[in-house]
């Protein structure tokens, strides 16, 4: 019976992809991935959708401003004519978060679809995009057809310009989709690359999301809004005083700080269930029923998610106090207060704010770096895990006796 | 080592922060400040190899086609984890992985240990080493990387395949029973009765005379004279020539497999077996008997290679000294590309040697490589006939060996 048992064991844990798409550790790295990337939105959605007040002020609250929003676009949109996606899926007349749910549900489908496209065989594949370009041939043609033919059975023979705007009936598909695109692509983008497994689209996705934050901010920059106001809302140029976490961060820098990490945690974790995946899918088959391998295969993935977890605090604590090292630099310069050197130092940090902060956020970053030199963590770890197996161990060896 | 990654992340954290500092942007800024600071966070966690890797392999002595089983024990012996490592053991690749694989990544805590087992095919004879293991650090998030060597190294050498001859020896037309040069009169295995000894208790029961048993009252064992000991003298062809055809089947291939299965069967019998090699020079193992020489022809045969043109005429030449009268030769040759062949086959067998050619057709070997015309095969196939009758004629014995044909079913055709 034992024996039976320890098969039966064996058989349920192997290093098979359809098993591991099902290990908690893998499925945590994809849900924090997901998570990440739907708060992301939402942050971005704040900070980057809302159009300037004097934009509104001089427009109205539904006019078009290229800001990260899709709604907006949409509603002017629809103004030029009916759209083909119900309201409900495309957010409008919906507000905040809300706005949002009829988009992400469609990604989700879109993703789920496309996943299950590129499981397909080749021909099946072949044979999908063939009716899909089929059916939009027979959406642009019949109907252009039909109002032709039907007018000229009333009206005589007559060449069919009246009726050529039923060839462009997909364009309005189109643009509607451009629209929510341009918001929810790198969230489809990043479904795709968590839950298909594609590094490429979760990089993609990445890489969107900083090309919209620096448009934004090429767009917002002092001398363009000075010449081209397209009502996008610019970001305070100084970050406030720390008033969160015990005065370290301000609300700004917390906010922005928060894109930053969520953009960090999308990538890495997306990227870490990948790469174990793969790694698992080269092995082959006598080895993904190796206990051995079985067993590090879990040991790199237990580490590697306390070490996702340890390293993102990690940095965001770094960060953080990075970018509150030059307030502490004032301070420690203002106890120096009377030398002409200290003088100058204070003057030059508090009179280039930007500058001082950065420079001074870099110096703490060098020096968080070069303690990997003073202070032997792994040495310490090690001796902390050693510790805590010899304690398991006693554990285990009393409970036995008992 | 930093990775591709880590570079990329470096300097587009970077340029974010001076393109941030340039237009006073605090987001563009703050995101490179976080992509430095992750890539200095994860600065604090490297991996070692400070490991304890031992290999052990049950056999460094193989026959072709033979598996090996090979096992890796790896253990952190320090005081930290190890962190992700992958551990490479090294294949020559001519080996091929049968079961298991040859690396593994893990991450081991202090005094963890763990073990991988996988097992090797060796298709093609020869000396090779398995090693050195290659353990390589990658960060956990692919950041940084770090490569070392464990110079662990296993050296195992595949003999060619030895088949068994033993009944196509016995009805073929080859030489069974020979009168060569040295004629032991001592006891040993044979037919011919030598004396009369006292029984030992390692004895045959079936070897005790009764009769004397009845004359004598002691039981006594009937001696027999050990059966002449012959020297056998194997030439085997190494030229550039005996490449030809697939990596597999080729007439090196074929004859070393040879050579080896004909030794071996006549050492079986007690008899001394001789080695000779040419290509690029000559190489002469002299007649011994025993498992010793089967040893030493074996690790000769593994080792040898295609290559030069030395004619047969010269290696006969130089063997004529050392070659004891009478000795039954055998000359496994595709007998290609040398003009001697028919003069060093009337010297040998001019001077009462039994001659035995065992001959790999290499235009047949050809053919699994490359395309041969119809016509130019039949030419080409005519000639090599014309060639092994010619040498027929000077009473040697000659087997055309196809490439489909067993060896043991090969020495059933002799022709002489």
């Amino acid at each position: 019976m034992v024996e039976m048992k320890e098969k039966s064991e064996e058989v349920t844990e192997t290093l098979h992809i359809p098993v591991l798409r099902r290990k908690w550790q893998i499925v945590v790295l994809q849900l924090v991935s997901t998570a990440s990337l739907l708060l992301l939105l939402k942050r971005m959605s704040e900070i980057y959708g809302p159009c300037s007040d004097q934009f509104v002020i001089d427009h109205s609250e539904t006019s078009w401003c290229p800001s990260y929003e899709h709604t907006r676009g949409l509603m002017w949109l629809s103004n030029q004519g009916d759209l083909y996606i119900p309201d409900i899926l495309l957010g409008i007349g919906q507000t905040g978060t809300l706005s949002l749910i009829g988009p992400l549900l469609m990604c989700a489908l879109a993703a789920f679809a496309a996943d299950r496209f590129w499981a397909l065989s080749h021909e099946l594949q072949t044979k999908i995009k063939q009716g899909t370009w089929i059916a939009i041939a027979a959406w642009m043609f019949i109907p252009f057809v039909f109002s032709w033919v039907i007018s000229m059975v009333y009206d005589g023979l007559h060449f069919p310009w009246d009726h050529i705007g039923h060839l462009f009936s997909p364009l309005g598909l189109l643009l509607e989709l451009i629209f929510l695109g341009i918001v929810f692509a790198p969230v489809l983008a990043g479904l795709i690359g968590i839950w298909g497994l594609s590094k490429r689209s979760i990089s993609w996705a990445v890489g969107y999301y900083i090309i919209v934050i620096a448009f934004h901010s090429i767009l917002t920059f002092e001398p363009v809004l000075s010449e081209v106001d397209l009502g996008l809302r610019p970001l305070p140029t100084q970050i406030g005083e720390g008033s969160m976490f015990w005065g370290l961060v301000s609300p700004l820098a917390a906010s922005l700080l928060g894109i930053a990490l969520l953009i960090l945690l999308f990538m890495e974790s997306g990227i870490a269930a990948i790469s174990h995946l793969e790694y698992a899918s080269s092995l082959p088959e006598d080895a993904k029923r190796d206990r051995e391998y079985i067993r590090q295969f879990n040991n790199l993935v237990n580490s590697h998610l306390l070490q996702l977890c340890m390293v993102v605090g990690l940095v965001a604590i770094t960060t953080a106090l990075a970018l509150a090292f030059d307030d502490l630099m004032i301070s420690l310069v203002g106890v120096f207060e009377g030398s002409q050197w200290t003088g100058q130092v204070k003057e030059s940090l508090e009179l280039q704010m930007t500058y001082g902060k950065v420079i001074s956020a870099g110096l703490f970053i060098l020096v968080v770096a070069g303690m990997r030199f003073v202070v032997p963590w792994q040495t310490l770890s090690g001796y902390f895990e050693s510790a805590l197996a010899n304690l398991r161990s006693t554990d285990s060896v009393e409970q036995s006796d008992n | 080592m930093w990775t591709r990654k880590a570079a990329i992340m470096l300097a587009g954290g970077i340029s974010l922060i001076l393109v941030g500092m340039m237009i006073s942007n605090f987001q563009m800024m703050i995101i490179g400040l976080t992509f430095i600071a992750f890539i200095s966070i994860n600065g604090w966690i490297f991996g070692h190899s400070e490991l304890e890797i031992s290999r052990y392999v049950p056999h460094s002595n193989v026959y072709k086609g033979e598996l090996i089983e090979v096992s890796l024990t790896i253990t952190n012996k320090s005081y930290r984890r190890t962190q992700q490592l992958e551990v490479f053991d090294n294949v020559p690749h001519q080996m091929k992985i049968r079961r298991g694989i040859n690396q593994i990544r893990l991450n081991l805590g202090p005094g963890q240990t763990t073990k991988i087992d996988y097992m090797l095919r060796c298709p093609l004879r020869g000396h090779y080493s398995v090693g050195p293991i290659s353990v390589r650090f990658r960060n956990a998030f692919g950041l940084f990387m770090n490569e070392s060597r464990i110079d662990d190294v296993c050296d195992i050498t595949v003999f060619p395949q030895v088949r068994d001859v033993e009944d196509a020896m016995l009805r073929a037309d080859v030489p069974k029973m020979y009168t060569g040069a040295t004629t032991l009169r001592t006891p040993g295995p044979g037919m011919e009765f030598y004396s009369l000894r006292e029984y030992l208790s390692t004895d045959s029961l079936r070897s005790i005379n009764w009769k004397a048993f009845a004359r004598t009252g002691d039981l006594m064992v009937n001696q027999k004279t050990r059966d002449a000991v012959t020297d056998v003298f194997v030439i085997l062809d190494t030229r550039e020539v005996s490449r030809i055809g697939t990596v597999l089947k080729n007439p090196l291939e074929m004859g070393a497999s040879a050579a080896a299965s004909i030794s071996n069967h006549f050492l079986k019998r007690k008899d001394s077996v001789a080695m000779v090699t040419y290509g690029n020079k000559m190489d002469f193992l002299p007649p011994d008997t025993g498992d010793k020489q089967h040893y030493k022809i074996l690790s000769r045969l593994a080792s040898v290679s295609p290559s030069g043109s030395m004619p047969l005429q010269a290696v006969t030449n130089a063997l004529a000294p050392r070659i004891s009268r009478g000795s039954p030769v055998f000359i496994i040759s595709s007998l290609e590309g040398d003009g001697t062949t028919l003069p060093a086959i009337r010297n040998l067998s001019g001077n009462g040697h039994s001659v035995t050619i065992l001959s790999p057709s290499s235009i047949d070997l050809e053919r699994l490589v490359s395309r041969i015309p119809r016509m130019s095969y039949e030419v080409l196939k005519l000639e090599r006939q014309n060639r092994l009758t010619a040498v027929s004629g000077y009473g040697a014995q000659v087997i055309d060996w196809m490439p489909d044909v067993e060896l043991s079913q090969a020495l059933l055709q002799s022709r002489g």
